[in-house]
Protein backbone atom coordinates (compact mmCIF):
# COMPACT_ATOMS: atom_id res chain seq x y z
CA UNK A 1 0.00 0.00 0.00
CA UNK A 2 3.06 2.55 0.55
CA UNK A 3 4.56 1.96 -2.57
CA UNK A 4 0.95 2.25 -4.27
CA UNK A 5 0.50 5.97 -2.19
CA UNK A 6 3.61 6.91 -2.99
CA UNK A 7 3.24 6.21 -7.01
CA UNK A 8 -0.71 8.01 -6.62
CA UNK A 9 0.99 10.75 -4.94
CA UNK A 10 3.55 11.48 -7.84
CA UNK A 11 0.48 11.08 -10.16
CA UNK A 12 -1.44 13.35 -8.63
CA UNK A 13 1.32 16.13 -8.90
CA UNK A 14 2.25 15.25 -12.27
CA UNK A 15 -1.84 15.97 -12.67
CA UNK A 16 -1.53 19.94 -11.11
CA UNK A 17 1.20 20.51 -13.17
CA UNK A 18 -0.20 19.53 -16.30
CA UNK A 19 -3.53 21.20 -15.08
CA UNK A 20 -2.17 24.54 -14.06
CA UNK A 21 0.27 24.74 -17.28
CA UNK A 22 -3.17 24.25 -19.44
CA UNK A 23 -4.92 26.53 -17.68
CA UNK A 24 -1.92 29.22 -17.88
CA UNK A 25 -2.24 28.74 -21.49
CA UNK A 26 -5.71 28.83 -21.50
CA UNK A 27 -6.29 31.59 -19.03
CA UNK A 28 -2.98 33.18 -18.81
CA UNK A 29 -4.05 33.73 -15.17
CA UNK A 30 -1.17 32.95 -12.99
CA UNK A 31 -3.21 33.61 -10.40
CA UNK A 32 -5.80 30.62 -11.24
CA UNK A 33 -3.36 28.41 -12.41
CA UNK A 34 -0.80 28.40 -9.31
CA UNK A 35 -4.08 27.98 -7.37
CA UNK A 36 -4.74 24.90 -8.92
CA UNK A 37 -0.97 23.25 -8.68
CA UNK A 38 -0.71 24.25 -5.39
CA UNK A 39 -4.54 22.46 -4.11
CA UNK A 40 -3.03 19.60 -6.12
CA UNK A 41 0.34 19.75 -4.59
CA UNK A 42 -1.49 19.61 -1.04
CA UNK A 43 -3.63 16.75 -2.57
CA UNK A 44 -0.38 14.96 -3.38
CA UNK A 45 1.61 16.06 -0.22
CA UNK A 46 -1.40 14.29 1.98
CA UNK A 47 -1.30 11.02 0.00
CA UNK A 48 2.62 10.75 0.98
CA UNK A 49 1.38 11.33 4.14
CA UNK A 50 -0.45 8.56 4.33
CA UNK A 51 1.91 6.56 2.88
CA UNK A 52 4.17 6.69 5.65
CA UNK A 53 4.56 9.57 8.52
CA UNK A 54 8.40 10.24 8.29
CA UNK A 55 9.78 13.73 9.45
CA UNK A 56 10.53 14.64 6.06
CA UNK A 57 6.82 13.75 5.04
CA UNK A 58 5.49 15.50 7.40
CA UNK A 59 7.79 18.78 6.98
CA UNK A 60 7.61 18.47 3.26
CA UNK A 61 3.59 18.54 3.47
CA UNK A 62 4.03 21.43 6.19
CA UNK A 63 6.06 23.43 3.70
CA UNK A 64 3.01 22.68 1.31
CA UNK A 65 0.63 24.08 2.93
CA UNK A 66 2.26 26.79 4.49
CA UNK A 67 3.21 27.86 1.31
CA UNK A 68 -0.20 27.74 -0.49
CA UNK A 69 -2.26 29.96 2.36
CA UNK A 70 1.16 32.57 1.41
CA UNK A 71 0.44 32.44 -2.01
CA UNK A 72 -3.58 32.85 -1.68
CA UNK A 73 -3.00 35.67 0.94
CA UNK A 74 -0.70 37.49 -1.86
CA UNK A 75 -3.18 36.87 -4.75
CA UNK A 76 -5.90 37.99 -2.31
CA UNK A 77 -3.67 40.98 -1.55
CA UNK A 78 -2.56 41.10 -4.94
CA UNK A 79 -5.53 43.61 -6.77
CA UNK A 80 -4.23 46.65 -3.94
CA UNK A 81 -0.25 45.62 -4.63
CA UNK A 82 -0.63 45.23 -8.59
CA UNK A 83 -2.25 48.70 -8.81
CA UNK A 84 0.35 50.33 -5.94
CA UNK A 85 3.16 48.64 -8.43
CA UNK A 86 2.62 49.95 -11.59
CA UNK A 87 1.10 53.22 -10.06
CA UNK A 88 5.13 53.53 -8.60
CA UNK A 89 6.55 51.98 -12.02
CA UNK A 90 4.89 54.87 -14.41
CA UNK A 91 6.34 57.65 -12.17
CA UNK A 92 10.06 55.71 -12.00
CA UNK A 93 12.70 57.86 -13.93
CA UNK A 94 13.25 55.00 -15.74
CA UNK A 95 10.01 53.75 -17.05
CA UNK A 96 8.61 57.42 -17.79
CA UNK A 97 8.27 57.37 -21.75
CA UNK A 98 10.71 60.61 -23.05
CA UNK A 99 8.61 63.43 -24.97
CA UNK B 1 -2.28 -2.06 40.56
CA UNK B 2 -3.11 -4.90 37.96
CA UNK B 3 -2.69 -4.32 34.17
CA UNK B 4 -6.60 -3.97 32.84
CA UNK B 5 -6.87 -6.37 30.05
CA UNK B 6 -4.21 -9.19 29.78
CA UNK B 7 -1.01 -9.18 27.55
CA UNK B 8 -2.89 -11.36 24.57
CA UNK B 9 -6.13 -8.63 25.01
CA UNK B 10 -3.89 -6.19 24.90
CA UNK B 11 -2.22 -7.74 21.35
CA UNK B 12 -5.40 -8.20 20.08
CA UNK B 13 -6.36 -4.98 20.76
CA UNK B 14 -3.65 -3.63 19.15
CA UNK B 15 -3.89 -5.54 16.08
CA UNK B 16 -7.59 -4.80 15.48
CA UNK B 17 -6.79 -0.86 16.10
CA UNK B 18 -3.98 -0.91 13.29
CA UNK B 19 -6.00 -2.66 11.00
CA UNK B 20 -8.76 0.20 11.26
CA UNK B 21 -6.16 2.44 10.91
CA UNK B 22 -5.31 1.21 7.55
CA UNK B 23 -8.65 1.18 6.65
CA UNK B 24 -9.59 4.37 7.62
CA UNK B 25 -6.26 6.24 6.05
CA UNK B 26 -6.89 4.25 2.80
CA UNK B 27 -10.43 5.74 2.53
CA UNK B 28 -9.15 9.08 3.48
CA UNK B 29 -6.43 8.55 0.16
CA UNK B 30 -8.67 6.89 -1.61
CA UNK B 31 -11.49 10.61 -1.75
CA UNK B 32 -8.72 12.68 -1.76
CA UNK B 33 -7.56 10.64 -5.45
CA UNK B 34 -11.27 10.46 -6.22
CA UNK B 35 -11.17 15.04 -5.39
CA UNK B 36 -7.88 14.87 -7.59
CA UNK B 37 -9.18 12.91 -10.24
CA UNK B 38 -12.51 14.45 -10.61
CA UNK B 39 -11.01 17.87 -10.27
CA UNK B 40 -8.94 17.42 -13.47
CA UNK B 41 -11.47 16.18 -15.48
CA UNK B 42 -13.40 19.71 -14.60
CA UNK B 43 -10.18 21.70 -15.38
CA UNK B 44 -9.94 20.00 -18.43
CA UNK B 45 -14.19 20.57 -20.00
CA UNK B 46 -13.82 23.89 -18.16
CA UNK B 47 -11.34 24.71 -20.68
CA UNK B 48 -12.01 22.63 -23.69
CA UNK B 49 -15.47 24.57 -23.45
CA UNK B 50 -13.01 27.90 -23.60
CA UNK B 51 -14.84 29.22 -20.24
CA UNK B 52 -14.29 32.39 -18.23
CA UNK B 53 -11.66 32.16 -15.41
CA UNK B 54 -14.71 32.12 -12.96
CA UNK B 55 -16.09 28.55 -14.39
CA UNK B 56 -13.05 27.40 -12.87
CA UNK B 57 -13.91 27.95 -9.35
CA UNK B 58 -16.86 25.55 -8.82
CA UNK B 59 -14.66 22.98 -9.61
CA UNK B 60 -12.11 24.21 -7.14
CA UNK B 61 -14.49 24.11 -4.52
CA UNK B 62 -15.32 20.65 -5.35
CA UNK B 63 -11.96 19.71 -4.95
CA UNK B 64 -11.17 21.59 -1.74
CA UNK B 65 -14.97 19.65 -0.22
CA UNK B 66 -13.22 15.91 -1.71
CA UNK B 67 -9.56 17.33 0.46
CA UNK B 68 -11.62 18.86 3.50
CA UNK B 69 -13.79 15.02 3.60
CA UNK B 70 -10.55 13.10 2.96
CA UNK B 71 -8.82 15.04 5.80
CA UNK B 72 -11.58 14.00 8.17
CA UNK B 73 -10.77 10.14 7.70
CA UNK B 74 -6.74 11.38 7.97
CA UNK B 75 -7.66 12.83 11.18
CA UNK B 76 -9.73 10.15 12.64
CA UNK B 77 -6.81 7.54 11.84
CA UNK B 78 -4.45 9.97 13.46
CA UNK B 79 -6.82 9.85 16.59
CA UNK B 80 -6.73 6.01 16.11
CA UNK B 81 -2.84 5.88 16.10
CA UNK B 82 -2.22 7.31 19.53
CA UNK B 83 -4.39 3.98 20.49
CA UNK B 84 -0.95 2.38 19.59
CA UNK B 85 1.99 4.59 20.13
CA UNK B 86 4.02 3.52 22.28
CA UNK B 87 7.09 5.97 21.96
CA UNK B 88 7.27 10.06 22.18
CA UNK B 89 8.88 10.23 18.85
CA UNK B 90 5.62 8.55 17.42
CA UNK B 91 3.29 10.77 19.45
CA UNK B 92 5.47 13.21 18.35
CA UNK B 93 4.73 12.64 14.87
CA UNK B 94 0.94 11.94 15.37
CA UNK B 95 1.17 15.41 16.91
CA UNK B 96 2.40 17.30 14.48
CA UNK B 97 0.60 15.29 11.23
CA UNK B 98 -2.43 16.10 13.21
CA UNK B 99 -1.64 19.86 13.56
CA UNK B 100 -1.18 20.01 9.91
CA UNK B 101 -4.19 18.41 8.81
CA UNK B 102 -6.06 20.75 11.43
CA UNK B 103 -4.94 23.13 10.10
CA UNK B 104 -5.85 22.60 6.38
CA UNK B 105 -9.08 21.41 7.36
CA UNK B 106 -9.62 25.06 8.98
CA UNK B 107 -8.34 27.14 6.04
CA UNK B 108 -10.28 24.74 3.41
CA UNK B 109 -13.39 25.13 5.37
CA UNK B 110 -12.78 28.96 5.39
CA UNK B 111 -12.04 29.16 1.63
CA UNK B 112 -14.97 27.45 0.70
CA UNK B 113 -17.43 29.06 2.68
CA UNK B 114 -16.00 32.49 1.58
CA UNK B 115 -16.36 31.33 -2.21
CA UNK B 116 -19.86 30.41 -1.76
CA UNK B 117 -20.39 33.45 -0.18
CA UNK B 118 -19.20 35.52 -3.18
CA UNK B 119 -20.66 33.01 -5.64
CA UNK B 120 -24.46 33.67 -4.07
CA UNK B 121 -23.86 37.46 -3.99
CA UNK B 122 -23.13 37.47 -7.31
CA UNK B 123 -26.33 35.46 -8.12
CA UNK B 124 -27.98 37.77 -5.86
CA UNK B 125 -26.93 40.60 -8.02
CA UNK B 126 -27.24 38.96 -11.38
CA UNK B 127 -31.10 38.42 -10.15
CA UNK B 128 -31.37 41.73 -9.42
CA UNK B 129 -30.16 43.08 -12.48
CA UNK B 130 -32.48 40.88 -14.34
CA UNK B 131 -35.66 42.21 -12.48
CA UNK B 132 -34.26 45.37 -12.80
CA UNK B 133 -34.03 45.25 -16.61
CA UNK B 134 -37.39 43.45 -16.94
CA UNK B 135 -38.98 45.79 -14.84
CA UNK B 136 -37.35 48.95 -17.04
CA UNK B 137 -38.98 46.78 -19.89
CA UNK B 138 -42.49 46.78 -18.51
CA UNK B 139 -42.48 50.12 -17.56
CA UNK B 140 -41.67 51.77 -21.14
CA UNK B 141 -44.44 49.77 -22.67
Amino acid sequence: MTASLHLLAALVALTGLVAALSILVGTRRVDLSLGVFLDLLVAAGLLRLAAASTWTAIIGAGAIVLIRQLVMWAFRRGGRAVGGWRSLLSRHPWTESTP
Amino acid sequence: MPPLLGDQAETTLQHVVSLLVIFVEAAGAFVIVVGAVWAFVGFVRVLVARGNAEMFVPVRLLLGRFLTLGLEFQLASDVLRTAVSPSFEELGKLAAVATIRTALNYFLTREIAEERRQVAEARAAGEQARQGTAQQAGDTR
